[in-house]
């Protein structure tokens, strides 16, 4: 990304890329429409390496990247000029089974079964909605794919969508597409990022979405299909596949189905709901998606106190093994979540507590002792402004702001809560449904 | 038993136009060549050897770290669009005439 805008620029650029990332940096080459930059691949890897053995590639390449920057001639294509609706249609012969397997071979498939997309059911599909199905919605990276409304509708057939979920597939959409979300790079890093979408409004129960017992966990219909949906979008059609160019080191089930859950508004009534605190009516039908790295699981054994509980938070959040401890801090944005079980929730609310509270507690009490922060504090950042003010004997602070954090009540009967920590975006987004 | 199936594909076609890249230079004789790393692990000393034989092999070429002299270029996991813009516009502003730069892990 950083070369191609040097190369608008009138730049010539020589890209150097280990072994394991020319699948990625091709991707990203057609899915910018640079084909053809100039590049010279490494044996993987160069990070973990005796600097004997960087050495020792440098000089190897050293010749290449020389005669790349001097006699680097590329070939270039003409421009694609296929519309993007009405989508391709063809023949198949053979049973659901067949049609299944013939889908994973061509990378119309993440590998798990999906409902044949027929161009009746796709019609049917669109009945959820009053969006003309030409509408070009997003080109969706890093292949840049052109989503198109027929092709939500196409995809939410073979997720197994209903078509009143239509409306929050498009919002779902939206909020993908919004570059604070930056899609662009959830879909390329090594990171297992996976993305979280919380839905507020009278749409959860409309719709049957779950936010008790399990909700996380299969059994109900609309999370698992959509969180489904959106995997099949991002890896179909925006091309985000293993090994190249998705580059999530191990990956989660989250790259499957995505984790999609209702907020659970009735456990205690005089929280705000999550609706509300990001600006619209409670009964404003709202999807907030936030780029999430994980689930721990924070099982409150022992206190029974507000203090108690969130002592426990603040422990379990002070780790350095995630990015938004150690990674680019000072950058604007919300940086993790928080899902409080409702017993736990009821416990701080009855204290008095607000949502508001829990924030600021966590702010001031989410920290980690300078000297074991820094072990994982990469060296590019020790010369950042934010990075440098700490010392030997300082506190780091976990979040940077109190609003840092999104804490919404999810789950049922039990003692664990469940703390994400943030990717590394802009921040969370929040669109209406319309 | 089969069945005759009319499908949809569902990949969508690829929306994107080429982009016209720069022209290639055909030597680096007394040319500013500037090297910018990612961030990622051993990306540096990658880079610095790179400085070391070009001030041997091409000693007329002036060489500019700019991991050095701005060293939050070099920070990754900054949004990729606003990095690379702002990435860029520094680059421009130290008028290379190639960038060098060590991607990936």
């Amino acid at each position: 990304m950083y070369q191609l805008e040097l190369e608008k620029r009138g730049i010539p650029t020589v890209t150097i890329v280990t072994s394991d990332f020319i699948g990625l940096a091709e991707a990203i080459m057609r899915g910018s429409g640079t084909e053809g930059m100039s590049f010279v691949v490494v044996p993987h890897p160069i990070g973990g390496k005796s600097e004997e053995g960087v050495l020792a590639k440098v000089d190897a390449a050293f010749p290449e990247i020389l005669r790349k920057a001097t006699e680097w001639k590329p070939k270039r294509k003409l421009p694609t000029s296929e519309p993007p609706y009405p989508a391709e249609r063809f023949k198949f012969s053979g049973n659901v089974e067949e049609v299944n397997k013939l889908f994973f071979e061509r990378g119309y498939s993440l590998g798990l079964p999906l409902i044949p997309p027929t161009p009746e059911s796709v019609k049917s599909m669109l009945k959820g909605t009053k969006h003309s199905p030409d509408e070009v919605l997003w080109a969706i990276p890093p292949r840049k794919g052109v989503l198109t409304v027929e092709l939500v509708a196409t995809h939410a057939v073979m997720a197994g969508c209903k078509p009143e979920y239509i409306p929050l597939l498009l919002a779902i959409v939206e909020a993908m597409k919004d570059p604070k979300f930056d899609w662009a790079t959830q879909t390329v890093t090594t990171n297992p990022t996976f993305p979280l979408f919380i839905v507020n409004g009278p749409i959860v129960n409309e719709l049957g979405i779950g936010y008790a017992e399990g909700a996380a966990g299969g059994w109900y219909h609309p999370n698992v299909s959509i969180g489904y949906f959106v995997n099949l979008i991002g890896g179909i059609v925006g091309g985000s596949k293993p090994p190249s160019p998705g580059k999530s080191t191990l990956g989660q089930p989250g790259n499957i189905v995505a984790m999609v859950i209702g907020e659970n508004i009735y456990a205690v009534p005089s929280w705000e709901p999550l609706n509300v605190e990001r600006g619209y009516s409670s009964e404003t039908n709202t999807v907030t998606a936030i780029a999430v790295e994980g689930i721990s699981n924070i099982n409150i054994a022992a206190p029974r106190t507000a203090k108690g509980i969130l002592d426990v938070v603040a422990i379990e959040m002070a780790t350095i093994g995630r990015n938004n401890v150690v990674m680019w801090r000072g950058r604007p944005g919300e940086d993790a979540v928080l899902l409080l079980s409702p017993q736990n929730a009821e416990v701080i609310a009855n204290e008095g507590w607000s949502k508001k509270d829990v924030k600021q507690y966590l702010f001031e009490h989410a920290n980690i002792p300078y000297e074991k922060w820094w072990t994982n504090v990469r060296e590019v950042y020790h010369k950042d402004p934010w990075y440098a003010r700490f010392g030997p004997g300082d506190i780091v602070p976990i979040l940077e702001s109190p609003d840092d954090l999104i804490v919404a009540v999810a789950g049922g009967a039990g003692c664990h809560n469940q703390y994400l920590s943030g990717f590394l975006t802009d921040g969370v987004v929040t669109k209406p449904i319309g | 038993m089969n069945t005759e199936w009319t499908l949809i594909n569902p990949q969508g076609v690829v929306g994107v136009e080429p982009v016209e890249l720069a022209p290639c230079i055909e030597t680096l004789e007394r040319k500013t060549v500037l090297l910018r790393w990612n961030g990622k692990p051993n990306g540096e000393i990658f880079l610095n050897r790179i400085a070391e034989l070009l001030s041997e092999k091409v000693p007329t070429a002036k060489v500019i770290k700019l991991y050095e002299e701005d060293p939050l270029t070099a920070q990754s996991g900054r949004r990729v669009e606003i990095a690379a813009a702002e990435m860029s516009r520094l680059a421009t502003e130290y008028h290379p005439d190639i960038v060098i730069a060590a991607q990936a892990d």
